[in-house]
């Protein structure tokens, strides 16, 4: 490590991918942070009532998630997205935007590096879209059941 | 559970908020990430089944990252040719783990994860940190990657260059970690600093600010693992995020005037208390 009081050392500037990176993962967060905010009002609120009702929620909440679906019919995977017109499942969707975040990032730098012919770089987030894809699409879950 | 709880439905997610806000104070002050100390705490005193808890961890745990990582790349505290190859590491095993977490019994993950959280006690207790680890030179791949950096560091007013090494040996490490983060949906930071710091020759900072954007890709991967097997819960998630988040912003305000070794010493001690009750819980000893 070398502490560098007199050496010609300049603090470099973040690369153009970290910029990249940061930039949509401030602006991404406040957005997923106030859909799930207004999608939980609108939740407690009863505005859009609950495929659940909340009143039976402790009833669930000590089942394993397997036994919650059985107990409830709700789907595996991406099935909720049919269901999104109840107020706890339009939660799912604040929280899917937090979880498709650094997704958008890893997509949003690839391009960044390939121009940059940062070609060990390139292959290692491209590996990386591939893992976070994959456990995103849901198709881990059919793989399981 | 196979009786309905007679409490009011409201009445625990509303303690839920009241001590993750506080949880959410305290980790700041005490330096700590909100995911290793939420879930033993939840489980181990709430109602809600480990599969909940886990998810809910990962969550938290992940909008801290989310939150905490464009002030951190900005500043290149979190670097991304060091977190990159690590991050490929740990996402896909902690897809592993989170598939093995969800598909064992609670009573074994009770008790493993209340030994592992009895651990994490004793390496945040006595394990060493390095501010500036000597790496006279990086390794093969490392150099191959160019895996160096240069950061300012405010304490010294002065520039600090750092290169790493032992790489492969501490790619190996971050398997373990990803494995452990997925299966117990607990935050990593508290093994991600030491292998990053002392394994790998990261200062002290960057380890740090990297450990963060580390826990974002990796808590991704199990967290929507878990959210496609059902276990993500609005009730129990969202008062657990939104706590954690304004606890975080208070607790920025409270480290101004805290004593954060006192209150370190809490968080150990309520470490100690949730991991043995876990322990406990899961031998069928303390229901």
């Amino acid at each position: 490590m070398e502490l560098t009081p007199r050496s010609p050392l300049t603090l470099p500037e973040p690369t153009r991918e970290q910029i990249v990176f940061a930039a949509i993962l401030r602006a991404g967060t406040g957005l997923s942070m106030l859909a799930l905010v207004l999608g939980f009002l609108l939740y407690l609120g009863g505005l859009v009532p609950p495929l659940v009702p909340i009143g039976e929620l402790p009833r669930y909440w000590g089942f394993s998630a397997s036994h919650y679906l059985a107990a409830t019919g709700l789907p595996r995977g991406w099935g909720w997205m049919g269901l999104v017109g109840h107020g706890d499942i339009l939660n799912l969707v604040g929280i899917a935007m937090l979880g498709g975040l650094t997704i958008v990032c890893y997509l949003a730098i690839l391009p960044v590096l390939l121009r940059k012919r940062d070609g060990a770089y390139s292959v290692i987030v491209a590996l990386e879209l591939i893992v976070l894809l994959l456990a995103a699409s849901g198709l881990l879950v059919a793989a399981g059941h | 559970m196979t009786a309905a709880d007679p409490t009011a439905w409201w009445v625990w997610p509303t303690v839920l908020f009241l001590v993750t806000t506080m949880l959410g104070i305290v980790t700041v002050v005490g330096g700590l990430g909100g995911g290793t100390i939420f879930v033993p705490l939840v489980s181990g005193f709430f109602p809600f089944h480990l599969d909940f808890v886990r998810a809910a961890g990962l969550m938290v745990a992940l909008s801290g990252a989310l939150s905490a990582g464009p002030d951190l790349l900005k500043k290149n505290l979190a670097d991304l040719r060091l977190a990159l190859p690590v991050a490929l590491v740990t996402s896909a095993s902690a897809i592993v783990g989170a598939k093995i977490g969800l598909a064992l019994p609670t009573q074994p993950l009770q008790i493993a994860l209340g030994g592992i959280v009895i651990a994490i006690m004793f390496v945040m207790l006595f394990a060493r940190r390095a501010d500036f680890p000597e790496v006279s030179a990086g390794d093969r791949l490392s150099r191959a990657l160019g895996i160096t950096g240069v950061y300012h560091e405010a304490s010294l007013g002065r520039l600090v260059e750092w290169r790493v090494h032992r790489t492969w040996a501490a790619l190996a490490l971050f398997v373990l970690i990803g494995l452990m983060a997925g299966m117990f949906g607990i935050g990593a930071g508290w093994a991600n600093v030491p292998v990053l710091n002392l394994v790998m020759g990261a200062p002290l900072k960057v380890a740090a600010g990297t450990s963060v954007f580390l826990l974002a890709t990796t808590d991704t991967a199990a967290a929507w693992v878990y959210f496609h097997e059902g276990a993500v819960l609005p009730m129990i998630v969202v008062p657990s995020v939104m706590g954690m988040m304004i606890g975080a912003r208070i607790g920025v305000r409270v480290l101004a005037v805290a004593r954060p070794r006192s209150i370190r010493v809490v968080v150990v001690g309520v470490l100690l208390f949730a991991g043995v009750r876990l322990f406990l819980k899961g031998l069928g000893l303390w229901n």
